[in-house]
């Protein structure tokens, strides 16, 4: 039994030929090829999406002005005596 | 050859509502994570494309992105490619992105916005589009066979 991937592979193979042959025109173009493209304009456009999103925050997007994204998670301070005081400004998500 | 014509103009219909997701899935305050500090509850705002809610666990803006992108190439294959694999693969994609982003709204770990909403109802119009599309394509078999 072929796996529903591949099936949906072979029936786009299998439409394009047929679609081809009723119009008399020869094949071009397989559907792996058709499928390829259309899978490096996904990652395209996810990278577009990623690049636009970090853009928009670096414009100042953010409701919050004070909040560029980071978040300080440790203040380290040494006392005289040279002992370090760790305070930890610790947070979980609600 | 008319329905054809119809499942390509949904298929670019599906493709603009898709594009219109991303926009929306790119604004920097279409998801929120809130987080308990000592001094109270501080609400903090992302974009769906930002890994930092997918950290936290709520997986689903992150998800519902990647699904849109992909929903948006096929449905664009589909425009120029009128056969029914990429149809079955739209419907899948678009469904699975609805799917997505109605719990990037709806889950536990997930909080309401104003524009998670607006992203679920943009891509369930896309969903709409895929499936009308897949029916006519349907249509358009039957018609054939019969005649």
């Amino acid at each position: 039994m072929k796996e529903p991937f591949a099936e949906t592979l072979s029936q786009i193979d299998a439409d394009l030929i047929e679609e081809a042959a009723a119009e008399s025109l020869p094949v071009r173009r397989s559907g792996r090829r058709a499928l390829r493209i259309a899978a490096i304009a996904a990652a395209l456009l996810l990278g577009a999406g990623l690049w636009a999103s970090a853009l928009l925050r670096s414009c100042g997007g953010s409701s919050d002005p004070e909040n560029d994204g980071s978040r300080e998670v440790a203040e380290v301070a040494v006392s005289e005596d040279g002992e370090a005081d760790i305070a930890f400004d610790g947070c979980v998500v609600l | 050859m008319i329905r054809k014509k119809i499942s390509s103009v949904l298929a670019l219909i599906g493709c603009l509502t898709a594009a219109a997701a991303i926009v929306l899935e790119a604004l920097p305050d279409s998801a929120v994570l809130v987080f308990g500090t000592e001094s109270g509850s501080v609400r903090e705002e992302y974009s769906y494309f930002d890994t930092l809610p997918f950290g936290y666990a709520d997986v689903w803006p992150l998800l519902t992105a990647i699904l849109t992108c992909a929903a948006a190439a096929v449905s664009l294959a589909a425009v120029f490619c009128r056969v029914k694999g990429f149809v079955y693969l739209w419907v899948y994609l678009a469904g699975a992105a609805v799917f997505a982003s109605f719990l990037a709204i709806c889950s536990p770990v997930s909080h309401f916005t104003a524009v998670g909403l607006a992203i679920f109802l943009v891509s369930a119009a896309g969903f709409a589009a895929a499936v009308t599309s897949l029916y006519i394509l349907f249509q358009n078999n039957s018609a054939e066979a019969d005649g």
